[in-house]
């Protein structure tokens, strides 16, 4: 036990907290080892203060360590909630990143080799974000959809928030590809509004369609469009400086339909009611 | 007091009729809903969880419409829903999994949601594998999981589908128990082709 013991003064400004720093881990030091002291303080401390504190303490101490991704968003500036909603995006995966960086690796390889191959890469390079988005919300891929669907969140926050988590992560896989391809073509970043503006019409039509088939229809059209258009030599039709401002029209116009619509229209998530 | 009401639900698949003009009312206490597989339980019960829509039908689900957006969110606020096939992010801890399932209930407050997630846990029997991934789970356990998710938040209205689906005996015994808690204080409809699992906890059959 102490020879000496807190004053009346100090245990009372200890108690509400009103104790400067120096005097409070002096306290805080001797009350450990004081059961007088302890008993003094007793009466001075409020139930209500004591109660938040240790809730804070006990929650700081329970609260499960984040996950490696969930840190990194959240050091980014994401919120605690949205880093665990992306945490659980199935497109994120390991596997999955994996097999759209091989296919765009394989196509940017086979550019190397033969210059027509390139048409190749610009076809698909916009198809691997576009169907990461779709992979997002694929009911066999996402385990916890069911339940998902009969939760309040909105359909369109998810929707955003999956797929800028999506964009964020598949667009620089594209882009290093891009930088593999033969020459300092400018044609190796004539994908980027493509992307854009086909991303923004699927996500437009998720008004009326679900993500996997709003998806589905937008990327068949791309392929319909560029194929036959590359394949004749016609590169300036899908890719040229004019069909670049059409992508760029057609990013604007899906983001701001789905701005105006967004208290009208129920985002279709799955087969939802 | 009726809290979910059907009449006249119409829902085909293709050629198969799931279900053909059913009417039901409930409200506190237990529901079970007994037949044989394919019978259209699941159908019913995903209608009343509201992830799916009827061909023809009325539902009144806590006095509220589920066809008006405005109505099925406020419904989805006061619903527990599990269904038979609950899938979990098996990457996720229990706490995880059960935390991200409040975020998708909108509780947004990071303390109280903890708060909400630990209470659940601890109804359910989960705090000693709370930390513990869900993919090194019994089935049993993460049965309880799915539960333990429907309980968030205190809902007025639990449907479950299938809960004591692939449990062993005592494990049934103990899940009828939390149901039979839980129907004491709010509708909860609940599935079996079981006939042992439905009456004891079940106020009525329709």
């Amino acid at each position: 036990m102490s020879a000496w013991h807190l004053d009346p003064e100090a245990i009372s400004r200890y108690a509400r907290g009103a104790a400067p720093p120096e005097l409070a881990a002096s306290a805080e030091a001797h009350l450990m080892k004081c059961a007088p002291c302890r008993g003094a303080i007793a009466p001075h401390v409020q139930a209500r203060r004591a109660e938040a504190i240790w809730h804070e303490v006990a929650d700081r101490i329970d609260a499960p360590r984040r996950s490696r991704p969930e840190r990194l968003l959240v050091r980014l500036g994401a919120g605690e909630a949205t880093a665990r909603l992306v945490a659980a995006t199935p497109t994120l995966r390991g596997p999955w990143l994996l097999a759209v960086a091989g296919v765009l690796a394989l196509a940017a390889w086979a550019a190397q080799a033969d210059q027509r191959f390139l048409l190749m890469f610009l076809v698909a390079a916009p198809l691997g974000p576009l169907a990461g988005v779709a992979v997002a919300f694929a009911g066999g891929l996402d385990p916890t959809r069911e339940i998902g669907l009969a939760a309040p969140y909105s359909g369109l926050r998810l929707l955003l928030v999956r797929t800028a988590a999506v964009l964020a992560v598949t667009v620089p896989i594209v882009a290093l590809a891009g930088l593999a391809l033969p020459g300092s073509n400018w044609l190796a970043a004539a994908w980027l509004l493509p992307t854009a503006g086909l991303t923004c019409a699927a996500l437009a039509l998720t008004g009326r369609l679900t993500p996997v088939v709003a998806v589905g229809v937008v990327a068949t059209a791309w392929v319909l469009l560029t194929v036959p258009t590359t394949v004749a030599g016609r590169l300036d039709l899908a890719f040229g400086l004019v069909a670049q401002v059409g992508w760029l029209a057609l990013a604007i116009g899906g983001g701001a339909w789905l701005a105006l619509t967004r208290h009208t229209v129920t985002i279709k998530l799955g087969r939802t009611a | 007091m009726i809290t979910v009401r059907v009449h006249g639900l119409t829902r085909s698949f293709g050629r198969t009729t799931a279900l053909d003009g059913v009417d039901l009312e409930a409200g506190p206490g237990v529901t079970g809903l007994l037949g044989p597989n394919g019978a259209g339980k699941t159908t019913l019960l995903r209608i009343i969880a509201t992830v799916l829509a009827p061909d023809r039908g009325e539902v009144t689900l806590l006095g509220r419409d589920p066809a008006r957006p405005d109505d099925r969110t406020r419904i989805r606020e006061r619903l527990g829903y599990l269904p038979q096939d609950a899938g979990f992010h098996r990457g996720f801890t229990v706490f995880e999994f059960v935390d991200y399932v409040a975020i998708l209930k909108e509780m947004t407050h990071r303390r109280a949601r903890h708060d909400e997630v630990r209470r659940v846990i601890a109804l359910t029997g989960l705090e000693p594998v709370s930390d513990k991934r869900i993919r090194a789970l019994s089935g049993g356990m993460r049965r309880r999981v799915g539960l333990a998710q429907a309980l968030l938040g205190d809902p007025d209205l639990l449907v479950l589908d299938e809960p004591t689906v692939g449990l062993d005996p005592e494990q049934r015994l103990r899940f009828r128990e939390m149901i039979s808690r839980a129907g004491e204080a709010r509708t909860v409809i609940m599935s079996s082709h079981q006939t042992r699992t439905s009456p004891p906890c079940a106020a009525g059959s329709p």
